[in-house]
């Protein structure tokens, strides 16, 4: 009876073996990436838009601050995109011929709203609340990095749960003075003198022996200031009701 | 009677049906099944394998659907900020919500200019913050998608210009001969602006004529003080002075313009407390349950027609100054009974008050008010003012002579406005036959109902949550109506426009009519009117418009009044009495398309959808109703698969088939039908449902009739019954306790006991609750390890007062408004999955012929060591750090191990897509700040966590801890009684802590160690020592 296996056939066993089981992994790798990817989440990519709104001109060139337009971002769930009114406060005196303007001198005249296509979407059972983040030392800037540099709009996070949960289980990453939230070019202080001098700025009290030095303990001085239950953020009923 | 072994046990035998009581098999299933053996099977039109079929591929499908991405929707903007406005947030507008012209004031919550919860109004005076289930469901109707919003010239849609043409050339005619032939039906109305636009239509037009009806009116009241003093009055009580109230069938704490009130007042004397030992005394003679006679501390079941026979026996006792004829004996319990009620009243005259219902006829009112007259009660207890109606009347005798003067051909112009008579008028008037014979009809309605379909023309009502308005408490408090949103259906009008319209002031709006009104009553102008107009729409109330004090005096000493002969005939031995009763959840009728009061068990009977023919156990026995073959399985009576038999009611040569439908405490020989159902065109969800009793109902047997005869017919009718639905096992016995006890569900003992042992120590409940078990187990969530209250941890907590719960049942409406839970209509619930969060259980002691009863809002307990958490296998169910039991919809996969591990029965599951609504109007509805849940998801009581949120939120921002009282659930908040209060357990000064730090606070299963955060005090009564011992002999002797 002839052999039926070849010696090499143990190396085809092997490779299939364990190259199946590498595919296998990386299959469910590549999944995860790819679900998470901003091919699946749309970061990055800027939906189509009645009016080709920039927030790196109105921002940036011009200084126009966030609360300007989304005026109930501290006090409400929503920050609200401004109504027509607020748009004509200044568009009303410059720019007032603009053709790319006319949708909104149309709605302000015939009282017919703007409608906009959503960039940031969350699911209906998920609730979250600008106002409890903004005045608790979450930038704007944490979750809508980048805006500032956005001639059109674009989600910049993928805004999944792993994404909201990675701050929840770690506020100290990304938190930062109250008084720094709607400044899009903050950056933790690098050296004791700056950041001894910020904690003195906004009187954040501290121990002078030990001066946060990165913003793993600048987090951790804040948290505790700010009054953040680091534990309970992680519980369901913070986001899900 | 062998069976009855809770008789010989310790007493503390409660019952939750007959069934139960009878130890019925379908009880002992009802019980051990959890979700019933019926409901399990798929519907025919699906086979086992198909059904596997679609479910892989519908799995494998629902797998790459998650690949795709999901478009985001738009955002529209709005083009203008209206003032006050905050994006995401809601506000809260003072407006007033009316049933018989009477006003609620409420805040309605509006949410991007949508209302979706109604809340009481604290200024209000028939409100007091609190509302009843009848108002919480008026909200559905604005979004009813039933509603008519087309104009109807006899059934097709027509043009408002031909309208308008046509009534005023109808007008115009009729102008020329003063009116003589229109004739304008209302309801009751008290809107001041509305009776002034239909005066000044008199004025111009003498010779026509305004009557109103109210199928459920107070007419009897007002014949009884003209009969005592008069005049026309209406009584004011004054619940929180009274130390001894006695109501003779009259349900004075739930039905009513002043119920809510009223029942908030009562129960402040009841508010047994540690240090605080006393309480008032509730005596209630009626035939059949009610809310208030659940409540009592002694109860006599007695006829209706025999309540002014015990009326004047009391008067007797009492020397009141009235003299009447009245024949009949009362019995010697009865008679008894009367000797101890006007003793008690006579110990505590001044701060005693007897009441009579209104379907007593006005020679027992004045008998009543001849009693408080000698008692110094009037002017303590019981104040009088004007009637708070813009016209007051006599329904009947309006309805009667307007049906009187179509049937003689003197009505050409007929007005109804938000009436229906062709239901709800008596029978003997044949209204539905009449209506036709009118040249030229117009009904304004918010259905098209029996009566639109007659009429030539049917205008669509305006909703109250969409106008301008003004309407009176029942003490005569103005309320302003603002709108919520504009009018969903643009055809739709409002009383005031129309009558407007025929006044020739067509186009005015609304808000322009009751302002120039008020202008001219108010005799100001200008700023200092702006002012008083701003003040009053904001605060709901309108100052000083409170009806005065009246003082009165009888019209003569003694008062000899005249019992009408029906009284005379009650021992007239083997002769049925009717007694119509307004339905507890649909009224007259009028809510019979609401879905959340169709499915809102009744309060005393726990069936919904329907309404029945209540009776004793005893008539239904006596009536051979348990021998028919289909529901009979022994001589006991049960109720198999929820099946009743079938019965025919014949009343003055009118017959009705009806239900029949045994219920304890109803007395014997006699027939309770609740008016409101068996509707032919109220809409998709109340045609069809229950037995019309109108058609039984005649001018002179409006409220009770004897002689009638019932004929058994040999069908039989399923009924919703949700009194056996989700069963805590009472019956379980626990083998450390004595063997015949049951399981202690509640803890109950009278003010006597709780004066010598305010734990009650003694009770078999707290031999129970005492012996838990230690456990290994750490104990993350016990509330008591965080005592510093500025640590901002919270641990919420419930504490459940049933002594001041008289199961109302407001609670549990305004829950499910609250919480966008899914009405899923009379089958499903049949199927034992109704999905209310909140179910108020309703148990019995005591023999079936007059047991006491016990209430006990069941909502989720959120358990420290909480059961369902330890058997859900995808951790759906988790603990958060303020000791919340939460459950978490998107990760649920419908197992249902956890209702099955729930002891207490709290958790409900959507079989279907429950929430899924046709009607995109319907949508406009749900609370933003709550997920709708879809099918195959378990759901439950959060406590509201959207609310804890909210003030969680408020309160970090302002770097502080929530203070007592900033969160308060949907139930609390409509609670009348205050029986409901939630709060921080934590904080040692919380008004739940201090509840829950009461000796007789108890934990309902508290021996299952799952320490439930939700807990109740223990249910005191006060009885009186005469009535109770005869009571318990009667019971013992059974």
């Amino acid at each position: 009876m002839p052999q039926v296996f070849k010696r090499h056939h143990n190396t085809v066993a092997r490779a299939t073996i364990f190259g199946g089981l590498l595919a296998l992994v990386g299959l469910v790798l590549a999944g995860s990436n790819i679900t998470r990817s901003p091919w699946m989440t749309r970061a990055g990519e800027p939906p189509d838009q009645p009016v080709p709104f920039s927030h790196k001109h109105h921002y940036e060139e011009l200084g126009i601050d966030c609360r300007y337009c989304h005026w109930s971002v501290t006090q409400s769930a929503h920050a609200g995109v401004p109504s027509t009114e607020v748009c004509m406060t200044c568009h009303s005196q410059i720019w007032t011929n603009s053709p790319l303007l006319q949708p909104v001198r149309d709605s302000y005249n015939n009282d017919k709203p703007l409608v906009w296509n959503k960039v940031n979407n969350l699911p209906e059972f998920v609730y979250f609340n600008h106002s409890a983040h903004v005045n608790k030392g979450i930038s704007c800037a944490t979750c809508h990095q980048g805006i500032e540099k956005m001639h059109l709009t674009a989600k910049s996070q993928p805004f999944s749960m792993w994404w909201c949960l990675d701050c929840h289980r770690n506020p100290e990453k990304h938190i930062r003075p109250k008084e720094e939230v709607f400044n899009m070019y903050y950056q933790t202080p690098r050296n004791p003198e700056e950041m001894k001098a910020m904690l003195d700025k906004y009187n954040i009290p501290y121990d002078p022996n030990a001066i946060p030095r990165n913003q793993i303990e600048l987090g951790r001085l804040l948290v505790k200031h700010y009054n953040i239950h680091k534990e309970q953020l992680s519980d369901c009923s913070i986001c899900h009701r | 009677m062998e069976k009855r072994t809770h008789e010989q046990g310790t007493g503390e035998k409660f019952w939750r049906s007959l069934n139960e009581l009878m130890e019925a098999p379908d009880f002992e299933e009802h019980l051990a099944r959890e979700f019933p053996r019926h409901a399990q099977p798929l519907s025919d039109f699906v086979s086992r394998r198909q059904f596997l079929k679609l479910m892989g591929a519908s799995m494998a499908l629902a797998g790459l659907s998650a690949c795709g991405y999901k478009p985001q929707g738009p955002i529209i903007s709005q083009s203008k900020t209206p003032p006050e406005h905050l994006p995401g947030e809601t506000l809260y507008f003072a407006t007033a919500l009316a049933v018989s012209g009477f006003a609620t004031g409420v805040l309605a919550k509006s949410y991007e200019g949508r209302p979706i919860k109604i809340e009481g109004n604290p200024n209000h005076p028939a409100s007091l913050g609190a509302t009843s289930a009848i108002t919480q469901a008026m909200l559905l109707d604005l979004y009813d998608p039933d509603r008519s919003q087309n104009l109807l010239k006899f059934g097709r849609v027509a043009g408002w210009s031909t309208f308008t043409g046509e009534l005023l050339q109808q007008i115009a005619i009729q102008n020329a001969k003063q009116g003589a032939g229109v004739r304008i039906l209302t309801g009751a109305i008290t809107s001041p602006t509305l009776a002034d636009q239909i005066q000044q239509f008199l004025k111009a037009n003498p010779q026509a004529k305004w009557y109103q009806y109210e199928a459920v009116s107070w007419e009897n009241v007002y014949e009884g003080t003209k009969l005592a003093f008069g005049e026309w009055l209406y009584p004011l009580y004054r619940l929180d002075q009274v130390d001894v109230l006695v109501a003779l069938d009259s349900d004075i704490l739930y039905s009513g313009p002043g119920a809510v009130r009223y029942a908030h007042d009562f129960m402040q004397g009841r508010k047994v407390r540690k240090g605080q030992e006393r309480m008032n005394r509730l005596f209630v003679a009626e035939p059949m349950f009610t809310v208030t006679g659940m409540t009592a501390d002694e109860r006599l079941p007695i006829p209706s027609s025999k309540i002014g026979r015990l009326a004047y026996e009391i008067a007797r006792l009492l020397d009141a100054p009235v003299q009447a004829e009245v024949a009949g004996e009362l019995t010697p319990e009865e008679q008894k009974w009367a000797q101890v009620v006007a003793g008690e009243l006579k110990a505590h005259a001044g701060r005693s008050l007897l009441v009579v219902g209104e379907a007593q006829p006005p020679a027992v009112h004045a008998i009543a008010h001849a009693i408080n007259h000698a008692l110094g009660n009037i002017g303590n207890t019981v104040v009088f003012i004007a009637p708070p109606e813009a016209k007051p009347t006599l329904h009947t005798q309006d309805i009667r002579q307007l049906a009187q003067e179509i049937q003689n051909g003197a009505v050409e112009v007929l007005i109804m406005l938000g009436v229906n008579p062709a239901y709800d008028a008596p029978a003997d008037l044949n209204f539905a036959e009449l209506i036709p014979k009118v040249p030229f009809s117009v009904h304004l309605g918010a259905y098209v109902d029996e009566t639109a379909a007659l009429c030539v023309w049917h205008v669509p009502e305006t909703h109250p949550l969409e106008t301008w308005g003004d309407v009176r408490a029942f003490d005569g408090t103005v309320s302003i109506q603002q709108p919520l949103i504009y009018p969903l259906y643009s055809n739709t009008r409002t009383a005031l426009e129309l009558m407007a319209l025929i006044n020739g002031q067509a186009g005015k709006q609304t808000y322009e009519l009751v302002q120039a009104y008020w202008q001219k009553a108010s005799g100001l102008s200008g700023a200092q009117f702006d002012k008083f107009w701003r003040q009053s729409v904001h605060d709901g109330v309108m100052p000083r418009t409170a009806r005065p004090v009246k003082t009165v005096a009888l019209k003569q000493n003694p008062l000899v009044v005249q019992v009408p002969a029906l009284l005379d005939t009650v021992q007239a031995a083997d002769t049925l009495e009717i007694r119509f009763a307004p339905d507890p959840t649909i009224y007259d009728g009028r809510f019979a398309n609401n879905a959340w009061l169709q499915e809102l068990p009744k309060p005393v009977t726990r069936t919904c959808w329907d309404n029945l023919a209540f009776m004793s156990l005893n008539t239904f026995k006596k009536l051979g109703l348990w021998s028919k073959a289909t529901y009979a399985w022994n001589e006991d009576v049960s109720f198999v698969r929820d099946q009743v038999p079938l019965i025919e009611i014949r009343l003055d040569g009118k017959s009705l088939v009806v239900a029949a439908y045994p219920i304890p405490g109803h007395v014997d020989d006699a027939i309770t039908l609740h008016l409101g159902y068996g509707r032919t065109r109220a809409g998709a969800k109340g045609s069809g449902a229950g037995f019309n009793a109108y058609t039984l109902r005649t001018t002179s047997n409006l409220w009770f009739a004897r002689g009638a005869e019932v004929i058994p017919t040999r069908q039989s009718y399923t009924v919703a019954r949700t009194e056996e639905h989700h069963l805590i096992d009472t019956r379980q016995k626990d083998p450390e306790l004595d063997s015949t006890a049951h399981r202690p569900i509640l803890l109950t003992g009278t003010l006597e006991e709780f004066r010598q042992d305010p734990e009650l120590k003694n009770k078999p409940h707290r031999k129970g609750y005492e012996h838990v078990h230690p456990s290994m187990y750490p104990e993350r969530f016990r509330y008591d390890r965080y005592e510093n209250p500025d640590n901002f941890r919270y641990a919420w907590g419930m504490v459940i007062d049933p002594t001041l719960c008289t199961g109302c049942s407001a609670c549990v409406t305004a829950c499910q408004a609250e919480n966008n839970i899914p009405v899923v209509g009379k089958e499903q619930v049949v199927r034992r999955r109704e999905m209310l969060w909140l179910r108020i259980d309703r148990y019995f002691k005591g023999s079936p012929e007059n047991p006491k009863v016990y209430q006990a809002p069941v909502p989720c307990m959120h358990c420290e060591n909480a059961g369902c958490e330890l058997v859900c296998p995808v951790a759906a169910t988790v603990h958060d750090h303020e000791g919340l039991n939460v459950m978490i919809y998107n990760r649920c996969v419908g197992t249902r191990y956890c209702s099955n591990n729930c002891p207490y029965k709290v958790r409900r599951f959507n079989y279907y897509r429950y929430s899924y609504m046709k009607s995109p109007v319907l949508h406009l509805m749900q609370n933003p700040d709550v997920t709708v849940r879809g099918r195959g998801v378990m759901e439950k009581c959060t406590y509201c966590v959207q609310r804890i949120s909210k003030a969680r939120i408020n309160a970090k921002r302002e770097n502080r801890r929530i203070r007592d009282g900033e969160v308060i659930p949907a139930c609390q908040q409509a609670c009348p009684t205050g029986a409901i209060v939630f709060g921080d357990l934590n904080d040692p000064n919380s008004k739940v802590r201090q509840l829950r730090d009461q000796p007789h606070n108890f934990a309902m299963l508290g021996e299952l160690n799952y320490r439930p955060r939700t807990t109740y005090l223990a249910k005191i009564d006060n009885p009186h020592p005469e009535l109770s011992g005869a009571e318990a002999s009667h019971a013992g002797s059974h």
